[in-house]
């Protein structure tokens, strides 16, 4: 098993490994990957390769949300607490960057080029850590249902969601958010935004635990003060 | 989270009068784990009790190979004085007493009910007991008691109407656990570039009040390649203190301007802010060393004065 505890990878140590980084014609060179990370190398490549052929990727001029959430979804398989990635092990943007830089940075670069803020230097947007708090947040269970849930959105999705972390995420309450907000069929992005919005500003005087009927009453709620927001404003 | 005492309230929240009326007595906190067969418990020192360093208590343990399981009480003898029209809600309601656990670092937030007042003239106790499973926490956790209105069926103008409300002007205790005992330290990084500059401050937070003072979101990169680089890192002579210092002025000095003057933080009310947070630190600079914020030059040059003797260690034996 791979010793996760034990992976130290700073920012300095990071950006040094990063701007070695050469792009050739079919890899990406030096990859200095740790004999314990060669197996979920092997891994996370064969489930590359399975999303590429599943969506026809590699006809793609752009790759986009498509590769984020298929992508994101095998990850989130891949690196799951029989393995040892705890909540503890997510938390760590060390871990985050050495998956990046050192065991897949051919799926990295595919997907972003070489945007050093993917990679380490922005720890709100290294690309792996997004794509699997994003599957974290909006788990249904099983890959197939969170699916589901999540094809109808976009990066921006993403953005939204994972890169406001605020004093820490609240995993019940998003995973509400991310069910409810699926029942607004032709999801509107400004509807998401604004749910968000007001969901941080409430949270600074409600507990959405605590209110009648809970987290889901609580969401109920924000999506229908968000809807009432955008129809005055439009 | 930590409530802002700068709020108006338009109901009646339990306060210090009301505190004292109604007898609320906070417990030292007991921290445990599972030792290989028997619970462990952490014996805390009294100078830290709601504010604790594990490791500083357990060099054993360790947040990877160890559960850590909280327990706190509450007693309050005289619940009947949070009742009526004086009180924070009326006879027939209910108030519940509940924990937010929030963790920046671990990444989580959550709110736990963990017990009910009823109105009475018996002392209650309620006892929030909590385990973080191994490997579950990382860096600093915080738990934040308050009350909240359980339940109502007999209002009151004046009272909290809305079940989930929070009762409690401040929280009724604030207890935070630091699982990795990081210190306070100025980020400072190393890079190689043989034209470059002998240093340079990158800039990566978006939230100063939220994200950490640490390498990853602020960056004092000094390069090694540089012909300086040597003496400013290593050597002791009173020019090398000054040239770090200087250089430690002018770091601090933009990050000061960066976020009171550009973002516009407030550096004197309490808002929230995460005690491991860049703002926090600024605030704490700002105050320590009576910056003068009021513009760039005041900032540059109060920190140049009070600051510079400071740091160049203030000795004249070099």
């Amino acid at each position: 098993m791979i010793s996760w505890h034990n992976l130290r990878y700073e920012f300095g140590t990071a950006e040094r490994d990063f701007l070695k980084l050469q792009v050739n014609t079919t890899s990406i060179e030096p990859m200095n990957i740790r004999e314990e990370f060669q197996e979920l190398r092997l891994k996370l490549i064969a489930a590359r390769d399975e999303v590429f052929d599943k969506h026809n990727l590699d006809s793609s001029e752009k790759l986009d949300y498509t590769l984020d959430l298929s992508f994101g979804l095998k990850l989130y398989e891949i690196l799951n607490e029989q393995i040892g990635f705890t909540n503890r092990v997510a938390s760590n943007d060390d871990i985050w960057r050495y998956l990046s830089i050192c065991v897949v940075p051919d799926i990295v670069h595919s997907r972003w080029s070489l945007n050093e803020d993917r990679f380490y230097k922005s720890p709100r947007r290294i690309w792996l850590k997004t794509i699997w708090w994003y599957t974290h947040l909006s788990w249904r269970g099983n890959s197939c249902e969170t699916y589901s849930l999540l094809v109808s959105n976009t990066t921006d999705t993403i953005q939204q969601l994972v890169e406001r972390p605020g004093i820490g995420y609240h995993t019940d309450l998003y995973r509400e958010i991310m069910l409810q907000y699926n029942l607004y069929g032709n999801s509107s992005r400004d509807l998401f935004r604004r749910v968000l919005i007001l969901n941080t500003a409430r949270l600074i005087t409600n507990s959405p635990e605590l209110v009648e009927n809970g987290i889901v009453g609580y969401v109920n709620e924000l999506f229908e003060n968000a809807k009432v927001l955008n129809n005055v404003r439009s | 989270m930590i409530q802002s005492t700068n709020q108006v309230s338009l109901y009646k929240k339990f306060d210090i009068k009301l505190s004292e009326l109604s007898g609320l007595e906070i417990s030292n906190p007991i921290i445990s784990y599972e030792n290989t067969e028997s619970e462990k418990i952490i014996e805390i020192n009294s100078d830290a009790l709601y504010d604790i360093n594990v490791n500083e208590f357990d060099t054993d343990w360790a947040p990877s190979d160890f559960n850590l399981k909280i327990t706190q009480k509450f007693g309050i003898k005289n619940p009947s004085f949070l009742f009526g029209k004086n009180g924070i809600t009326m006879p027939g309601n209910e108030i519940g007493v509940a924990v937010h656990l929030h963790s920046k670092s671990s990444s989580f937030q959550k709110n736990i009910p963990f017990g009910v007042i009823r109105d009475g003239n018996e002392a209650v106790e309620l006892i929030f007991e909590h385990n973080f499973p191994k490997s579950s926490i990382k860096g600093r956790v915080s738990l934040d008691f308050y009350l909240f209105l359980k339940s109502s069926v007999n209002p009151h103008p004046f009272h909290a109407s809305k079940v989930g409300m929070r009762l409690s002007k401040e929280d009724l205790l604030n207890l935070t656990i630091l699982v990795d005992g990081e210190g306070s330290i100025f980020p400072i990084s190393e890079f190689k570039d043989p034209n470059g500059p002998l240093w340079k401050l990158e800039k990566n937070w978006v939230e100063p009040s939220i994200d950490s003072f640490d390498v990853s979101n602020i960056n004092l990169c000094l390069n090694i390649s540089h012909p300086l680089f040597g003496q400013v890192k290593a050597s002791k002579t009173k020019v090398a203190k000054a040239m770090m210092s200087d250089i430690m002025i002018q770091a601090m000095a933009l990050i000061i301007q960066q976020v009171i003057i550009i973002e516009k933080y407030d550096d004197e009310h309490d808002d929230l802010a995460t005690p491991d947070s860049i703002l926090t630190a600024v605030r704490y600079w700002i105050s320590t060393f009576e910056i003068d914020t009021s513009s760039l030059f005041s900032i540059m040059n109060s920190l140049r004065g009070n600051l510079e003797n400071n740091l160049n260690g203030g000795d004249s034996n070099d």
